[in-house]
């Protein structure tokens, strides 16, 4: 289900979304874990509207509250430790331009949920590859 | 001109974005009696008309929140199916704002709107960024004033030059970072946390003021 931006999950029970669906066991999952990976094709030049909506709706994660990072206004922690953030996408009919500018989008994404892209790889690469990367992280 | 809008905040009618897009409209009709139309794409069930509109319209805004970063959800399935859709030559401009105060924020989904709007071969006509949007709603109008003033401006001049203003483009921008300066009054301000008076005017209406911190997802 597509966020709907009533923001129930910052000021009426905070860290929780209103929409009832599997999300509460996707974001039990994601504060379990050291690593999050992300997966989707390229559609558009972008990830899918599927997996754009999963990231609508991880602001429960964090606070409304702004605080200071790198001179920049970003919400503040709700959780004391966030897991690193990776993105696999399988590239399709998208160029070079196209598959950095949504590595860049990314990246601010996981500055946001107090976390870091710390691996960005399109479908080209072998799994072994991926896998060997992804283990020395 | 035949201009549609469409509107992505996935609040609808009840958003900023609509506040933003009445004023640039009001602007807009003052010059000109054409027909607008307006299409909420949260409505997403509507999309087969969302994207027929598009077809039609020698003209379209795109008018959305910035959303983790990007464009919502809604809006992304939207840009998924105009894919699709022969429209070479379209005049596209999109319109984003944001809560947080910078524009700079903003500027990669700008990248994206720019790549896709060349792929697609449409003449873009750019992307006005306004920052600090979160909370207008309850701003006293002396606060408000100035940027709905600009967004009506802009509408005007879209009516007669079928374009976005540059300068008022270079002012709705404005702060792109936060300047060193500001930075120092910006962190006492901080301090004196006025800054979450929008936030926990909310959550005291809600009775959720004393659950702000709560992390329900915490592992055990």
């Amino acid at each position: 289900k597509f966020c709907q931006g009533c923001w129930n999950c910052w000021w009426k029970n905070p860290g929780e979304c209103s929409l009832k669906d599997d999300m509460p066991n996707i974001y039990r999952s994601y504060m379990d874990s050291d690593l999050v990976l992300h997966y989707s094709p390229m559609i558009a030049g972008f990830i899918s509207s599927r997996l754009k909506t999963i990231n609508d709706r991880s602001v429960p994660l964090v606070h409304p509250y702004v605080t200071l990072v790198n001179n920049e206004c970003h919400h503040k922690k709700r959780y004391m430790k966030y897991p690193l953030m990776g993105l696999i996408v399988e590239r399709c009919d998208s160029d070079d331009e196209e598959l950095e500018i949504a590595r860049d989008m990314y990246s601010r994404l996981a500055l946001n949920l107090k976390s870091k892209l710390s691996f960005f790889a399109t479908t080209e690469k072998s799994q072994e590859e991926i896998i060997d990367e992804i283990s020395n992280l | 001109m035949k201009l549609a809008i469409f509107n992505g905040s996935p609040r609808k009618t009840n958003s900023n974005s609509t506040i933003l897009i009445n004023h640039f409209s009001n602007g807009y009709h003052g010059h000109n009696h054409h027909n607008t139309e307006l299409h909420y794409l949260a409505d997403v069930k509507k999309n087969a008309n969302h994207i027929e509109a598009f077809k039609k319209a020698d003209t379209a805004i795109i008018i959305f929140p910035l959303y983790t970063d990007a464009m919502p959800g809604q809006v992304k399935y939207f840009f998924e199916q105009i894919v699709a859709t022969p429209s070479k030559g379209k005049r596209v401009g999109f319109i984003v704002q944001s809560g947080f105060p910078e524009a700079y924020h903003s500027t990669f989904v700008e990248r994206y709107l720019k790549k896709l709007s060349q792929k697609m071969e449409w003449d873009y006509l750019g992307t006005v960024i306004k920052g600090g949007i979160e909370g207008i709603q309850i701003m006293p109008p002396n606060m408000t004033r100035k940027v709905f003033g600009r967004f009506e401006l802009l509408g005007k001049h879209f009516a007669a030059s079928g374009k976005f203003e540059p300068e008022l483009v270079k002012k709705l921008r404005k702060p792109y970072r936060i300047s060193k300066v500001r930075l120092l009054f910006f962190r006492l301000f901080l301090l004196t946390g006025l800054n979450n008076y929008y936030w926990n005017v909310k959550l005291k209406e809600n009775n959720a003021f004393e659950k702000r911190f709560d992390a329900p997802f915490a592992p055990a």
